[in-house]
C-alpha cells in the first residue's frame, strides 16, 4: 500500500477557516443556541381568541423574516437535508391525487407569539381546493380557548382566486401554472424571485434563495398535487443554505424533521413528520431587536387536509 | 516504472485514536456540545481524506456534514466501540458516494496531470515511484467499481485496518479482503501486471 498511499493526490491541511465553520456549524446543532430556550416555550398555554386574521399573520412572518444576509452557506442544501427532501419527495411521488370533481379540504392552525409581552395569537383558516391546486374557498377565525378551531365567525372567501388562501396574497401563485419537472420548476421559481412575480412588494430585494424557500414553504402548505409536490421538495434541494433540524414543534406542539434557512434576522423551518415526511407545518422565530434575541415566534400547524365532496363541505 | 517493496520508506501509521471517542459520544448524549471534541480529534483527517477524493472545496463542506451527520446519529453509536474513527469514515464515504460524478472527474484530471505533478522535491525511491503511478492510478481510479474504490481508499489513504473498514461499510471482513483483491486484480490490470498495491506484503499486519 506505501506506493498506492503515496501516489495519492497532494492535499493540504484545511485552513483554519474550514474548520472554524465547520465546528461552529457542529456547535450551534449541539447548542440549539439562543432558539433552544424559545423552542422549549409551551406553545399551548394561555391561548386566547385575537381577531387578527391568517393573512395578518402571514404577512407578519414574511414582514419578520425580511432578509439580509444569509448565515448558512453553501452552493446547495446541506446533504443532510437533501437525504430528508429526496425521501419526503418519494413519499409525496407514491400519494394518489385527488379524483377529479372532489375538492381538497385542509384546516390550518396559525400561532404568534410575542415573547417580550408573553401574548399568544391564535388563529385558524380552512381552505377548500381544486385537485389543480386553484384555491376555491377559505374561512378564517380565531381559535377558541378550548383549542378548537372554528371559523364560522371569520370572513370568507368564495369562487376561484389568482390569491391563494394561505395569507400570503400573493398573485400569480397558481399551483396548477407550475412546472413538475424539478429543474423547470426551479427556473420558473428563481425567475419569479428575480422579477419580483408572485412576491409581496416590500420584500423584492430579499436574497432569491430565501425568497424561493419561502415560496415552496407557502406551496407545501397547499393540497398541491402529489407530482407538484415533489417536485417543491427536488427543487429545494438546489436551495443554497438549507439544513436540518430535529425536533421542532409546529404550531400544535408535534415535533418533526424540520428543513430550515437561517437569516440574520431569525431562521424559517417547514416541518414534516420524522418518519412518513408529511407535512406538519412550519416555525419562524424572528428578532425585531438584536439586543433581545428571539422576539417572536410564529408556527403553523395543518389540523387537517383531506378530499372533500363540495367547498364548504368537511371531512 | 521501479516496483517499490512495501516495506521501504512506509510512513508511520495514524497512531489509533485514544480509546475514548465512546466517552466523549456517551458524554454528549447529556452534554450535547462535548461532541466538539470529536471534531477536534479528528476533523482534519476526514478532511484529508475527502480532499483526496473529492478536492479541498469539497471538503470543507463534507468535513463539517459528517460530523453533523454524526451528532445527529450518535445515540445510534455502538458505544463499545471506543475508536469512532471507522463510523466517522463511513460517514464521509457515503457523502462521497453521492458526488460520484466529481470524484470520477477529479480523477480524470489528475490523470492528464498525473505526469506534471512531480514539481515536489523527490526525497526517495518510493515517492518517485508514486509520482510515476499517479497518472495511472487515478485512470484506474476512475474505472473501478465505487465499492471497491471505496474499500481501497479506506485502507491506502484513510488508512484503516480491514476490520475497520468492514466496520466503515457495514460488510463482513471476507468482503472487505474479496473487494480488496478484486480492486488489486483490476488494478494489475491498468499497471501491466505490476500490482501497486504491495498488498501481500502488508495484508497479515493489517487484517
Amino acid at each position: 500500500m506505501t506506493v498506492l498511499r503515496q501516489a495519492a493526490p497532494e492535499v493540504g491541511p484545511p485552513t483554519h477557516e474550514a474548520l472554524r465553520a465547520g465546528r461552529v456549524r457542529l456547535a450551534e446543532t449541539a447548542r440549539g443556541g439562543w432558539r433552544a430556550k424559545v423552542l422549549r416555550r409551551p406553545v399551548r398555554g394561555g391561548w386566547r381568541p385575537v381577531g387578527a386574521g391568517a393573512v395578518a399573520l402571514a404577512l407578519g412572518v414574511a414582514a419578520a423574516l425580511t432578509v439580509l444576509q444569509a448565515l448558512t452557506p453553501g452552493g446547495t442544501a446541506s446533504a443532510a437535508a437533501a437525504e430528508v427532501l429526496r425521501n419526503a419527495a418519494a413519499a409525496a411521488r407514491a400519494e394518489a391525487p385527488a379524483a377529479p370533481g372532489k375538492f381538497l379540504y385542509t384546516k390550518t392552525l396559525t400561532v404568534h407569539i410575542t415573547l417580550q409581552t408573553g401574548d399568544t395569537n391564535h388563529t385558524c383558516s380552512e381552505s377548500w381546493f381544486l385537485p389543480d391546486g386553484t384555491p376555491w374557498a377559505m374561512r378564517t377565525g380565531a381559535d377558541r380557548n378550548d383549542d378548537r378551531c372554528r371559523t364560522s365567525d371569520g370572513p370568507s372567501l368564495n369562487g376561484p382566486s389568482s390569491k391563494r388562501p394561505d395569507g400570503d396574497g400573493r398573485p400569480r401563485a397558481d399551483a396548477r401554472a407550475l412546472p413538475t419537472d424539478p429543474a423547470a420548476l426551479r427556473e420558473r421559481l428563481y425567475d419569479d424571485a428575480e422579477h419580483g412575480r408572485a412576491d409581496i412588494p416590500e420584500r423584492r430585494n430579499a436574497p432569491h434563495d430565501f425568497l424561493v424557500f419561502d415560496r415552496i414553504g407557502r406551496l407545501l402548505r397547499m393540497p398541491v398535487p402529489p407530482a407538484l409536490r415533489a417536485a417543491l421538495y427536488e427543487t429545494l434541494i438546489t436551495v443554497p443554505g438549507v439544513d436540518v433540524r430535529q425536533d421542532v414543534p409546529d404550531a400544535l406542539g408535534r415535533r418533526g424533521t424540520a428543513l430550515v434557512r437561517t437569516e440574520a434576522d431569525g431562521w424559517l423551518g417547514l416541518i414534516l413528520a420524522p418518519r412518513t415526511y408529511h407535512y406538519l407545518g412550519s416555525r419562524a422565530e424572528s428578532s425585531f431587536d438584536e439586543s433581545k434575541g428571539v422576539t417572536d415566534v410564529y408556527a403553523t400547524a395543518l389540523l387537517a387536509s383531506a378530499p372533500v365532496d363540495g367547498k364548504f363541505r368537511r371531512p | 516504472m521501479t516496483a517499490v517493496p512495501a516495506h521501504l520508506d512506509r510512513p508511520p501509521r495514524v497512531p489509533e485514536a485514544p480509546p475514548d471517542d465512546a466517552a466523549v459520544i456517551r458524554r454528549s448524549l447529556d452534554e450535547p456540545e462535548a461532541f466538539t471534541a470529536l471534531y477536534d480529534r479528528h476533523a482534519p483527517a476526514i478532511h484529508r481524506y475527502a480532499a483526496q477524493r473529492l478536492g479541498a472545496d469539497a471538503a470543507d463542506d463534507l468535513m463539517a456534514e459528517t460530523f453533523l451527520i454524526a451528532f445527529r446519529k450518535r445515540r445510534d453509536y455502538d458505544l463499545e466501540r471506543g475508536n469512532a474513527r471507522p463510523w466517522l469514515y463511513g460517514i464521509v464515504t457515503r457523502l462521497i458516494a453521492r458526488h460520484r460524478r466529481t470524484e470520477v472527474s477529479r480523477y480524470r484530471l489528475l490523470q492528464r496531470l498525473g505526469g506534471e505533478t512531480a514539481a515536489e522535491p523527490v526525497e526517495s525511491e518510493a515517492k518517485v515511484s508514486a509520482q510515476a503511478l499517479r497518472g495511472p492510478l487515478a485512470q484506474a481510479l476512475a474505472t473501478l467499481p465505487r465499492a471497491y474504490r471505496d474499500t481501497l481508499l479506506l485502507v491506502a489513504w484513510a488508512d484503516l485496518s480491514y476490520e475497520e473498514t468492514a466496520t466503515a461499510l457495514g460488510v463482513p471482513v471476507g468482503t472487505v479482503r474479496s473487494r480488496l483483491s478484486r480492486a488489486r486484480a483490476k488494478l494489475r490490470d491498468a499497471f501491466g501486471g505490476i500490482d501497486p498495491t504491495g498488498l501481500d506484503d502488508e495484508e497479515d499486519d493489517r487484517g
